[in-house]
């Protein structure tokens, strides 16, 4: 089997309709016709971009979604959004609060997963679909509906019980019912993005139980994306996540000179985990394109932290909305061959 | 008789979303920067407009061009660089971690455009020991907690350039001390605060606790030479016996989890009993963790819970 085969992780930024004529030109590929809407000509653009740039596993970018959270609570009834919140500098995002027990209104990624795979850029094997995670959607939520039912809300219990209750509400009603709808679908490889899973480190096995719930029974491929996390600290609890088949984590971020943020794979080794790991090796928060050198040295030194290369897939990240197409295009471009070149360092170790 | 009671809000405002759709637009390229410059000032009128309207005892004024707690400072100080995008806490909004390649060398920043002024002002600065444990280190500061002593050093040398500009009040964030405590390190948070308490000179100074329990480290804040100590009500869990030793109190009585505006009534059964057991001369009300977690019409809706509050306590 190849090693270190590549695959994208989640968001790319809306292209305008220029952007996307210009970059098919670019890419010596017809555009897509925009007769189909800017949503589907952007899903059919980011497919093939993505593909262009040489990745192996692919989604359309979310190109169907507003925001990985919006998106979702756009279609639970029992939310209502109240406003933004600043993430980071000028970057926000739209808040709603769950004001009644949350359910269903329709499966929310069913259209767009018929889409992306009538598209054809790719193998079902080869798309792996992004879904928000129960515990996320709890955390970047407010939690007025259970936290109010609660008689000792003003206590840390109170508190605690309001949050359980509802991850396990939006697990249970929410993201299996869409999940589920996936599978029957077709779909075969799914992400569950859990980027809020490190913000409660003490939760962690709240977040499992939501995972758990979220797709347990399902037949497909399952996988957990987590970044900006204080990893340790969710070992060995995350662990528990039986049905995850592979940790898609960030890392290049804060990979610095100085610092080996692989380090940490160390420890799943130490742990026993045997499962895959997507591991983040280029930064998408940050304009400078890593060299595929650069990329190279990560995945050699998270082989060598892990113990077996053979459970290695590179990938960004995270997201690659909040950059540039251009320094897009150099990043990808820098993971594909970065990876070629570890294959080729490995060969000769 | 004025109140014992004092209400303000005790962190960053949330952006109004009319600053958000400008900023939004100015990162898109879709208005330059002179626009973008309108909607801080109007921003920052609304602000003040709101925290007029609840009558706070200290103003703000939001801190709405910060772009995270530690960033002027990282920006503006030698020895110091911009690092990755890190968490803040357990929260979905992130900072930028400072990077200390040698002792930061302070004063060159111009604080004064950062922060209030006049009558009323308070000003928001990170603590030296939550700056220092969330910054990375890269060089070896003197002893342990000694990187707490170097940044209160330069923030110190900040703290004096603003001369007659310092405002009012000056209430330094230091969640990290309730995370994850100094321990053996606690001296060298106490030498940090000598210093910035000769720089702070005027000012009534306090240091503001949050996301976790301050009960265990009460006796050691109320120790450091500042006027007030400030702690998550919510979350702290006083020991028997507790004491500040007679500094004013700060209690974070609102929670930005939700936007559910706290009960007064429940709310001052449970600040009667903090304010029984410290006995503080005086006790002030905010918010838990900042207000920014929330939207902006969420926090002001949520702030009118002090004044309401305030009057309960009063009964």
């Amino acid at each position: 089997m190849t090693l270190f085969p590549t695959q994208e992780i989640g968001s790319l930024p809306k292209a305008t309709p220029t952007e996307i004529v210009a970059w098919s030109e670019r890419l010596g590929r017809p555009p897509p016709d925009p007769a189909e809407g800017l949503v589907g000509t952007r899903s059919r653009f980011n497919l093939a971009f993505l593909r262009a740039a040489g990745l192996d596993t692919v989604y359309d970018g979310e190109a169907h979604r507003i925001e990985m959270a919006e998106h979702p609570y756009r279609s639970i009834v029992g939310a209502e959004f109240v406003g933004h919140v600043r993430s980071f500098d000028n970057k926000y995002f739209r808040k709603a609060a769950v004001r009644a027990a949350p359910t269903l209104r329709s499966p929310y990624h069913s259209e767009e997963f018929r889409f992306v795979r009538s598209v054809g850029a790719a193998p079902v094997d080869a798309l792996k679909v992004p879904v928000t995670g129960a515990y996320t959607l709890s955390e970047w939520a407010y939690n007025d509906h259970f936290l109010a039912r609660q008689p000792d809300r003003y206590r840390r219990e109170g508190r605690e019980r309001a949050q359980r209750e509802l991850v396990v509400a939006l697990a249970r009603d929410v993201v299996r019912p869409t999940v589920a709808d996936l599978v029957r679908l077709g779909a075969r490889r799914v992400q569950i993005d859990e980027p809020a899973l490190g913000t409660h480190p003490r939760e962690t096995a709240l977040a499992v139980e939501g995972f758990e719930e979220s797709v347990r029974g399902l037949d497909a491929e399952f996988a957990i994306h987590l970044c900006y996390s204080d990893y340790p600290r969710l070992l060995p609890a995350i662990l528990e996540a039986r049905s995850c088949r592979e940790w898609l984590w960030e890392f290049a971020n804060r990979d610095t000179p100085g610092h080996d943020a692989y380090a940490i794979l160390s420890e799943l080794r130490a742990y026993g985990d045997t499962r895959r790991v997507g591991a983040g090796v280029v930064d998408v928060h940050r304009d400078e394109i890593e060299g595929p050198e650069q990329v190279a040295d990560r995945l050699v030194r998270a082989s060598r932290h892990l113990g077996d290369p053979g459970r290695l897939r590179a990938n960004p990240d995270c997201g690659l909305r909040t950059r540039s197409w251009d320094v897009i295009w150099g990043k990808l471009r820098s993971l594909v061959d970065g990876a070629e070149l570890a294959r080729r360092t490995m060969d000769r170790a | 008789m004025t109140s014992r009671y004092r209400i303000a809000a005790t962190g960053p405002f949330p952006r109004p979303e009319a600053l958000v759709k400008a900023t939004r637009d100015l990162d898109r390229g879709r208005i330059r920067p002179e626009e973008a410059e309108v909607a801080y000032a109007e921003a920052e009128r609304e602000v003040t407009r709101v925290e007029g309207e609840l009558g706070l005892d200290a103003r703000t004024g939001g801190q709405l061009r910060w772009p995270d707690l530690f960033r002027p400072f990282t920006l503006g100080w030698t020895g110091v660089r911009v690092g990755p995008l890190t968490r803040f806490f357990e929260t979905n909004t992130f900072y930028r971690q400072p990077i200390l390649e040698a002792p930061p060398l302070g004063g060159g920043l111009g604080l004064a455009s950062w922060v209030p002024r006049g009558s009323r002002s308070l000003a928001v600065l990170p603590g030296p020991y939550t700056f220092a444990a969330l910054a990375d280190v890269r060089y070896r500061p003197a002893g342990r907690g000694g990187a707490s002593v170097d940044v209160a050093t330069a923030l110190a040398a900040e703290l004096d350039r603003l001369g007659g500009e310092r405002p009012e009040r000056i209430l330094f964030h230091e969640p990290m001390v309730v995370v994850n405590p100094p321990g053996e390190a606690w001296p060298s948070v106490h030498e940090a605060y000598r210093r910035l308490a000769a720089a702070c000179a005027g000012a009534a100074t306090s240091v503001w606790t949050y996301f976790g329990d301050a009960g265990p480290q009460l006796e050691e804040l109320a120790s450091l030479p500042v006027g007030a100590v400030g702690f998550d009500l919510l979350d702290s869990d006083l020991r028997p016996g507790a004491s500040l030793h007679g500094k004013a109190v700060g209690l974070g009585v609102l929670d930005p989890s939700t936007t559910i505006p706290e009960a007064p009534a429940e709310l001052a059964r449970l600040v009667r009993a903090v304010d029984a057991t410290l006995r503080p001369s005086e006790l002030w009300l905010g918010p838990n963790p900042p207000l920014d977690l929330l939207p902006f019409d969420a926090a002001k809706a949520k702030l009118r819970t002090l004044p309401a509050l305030r009057e309960e306590l009063a009964r």
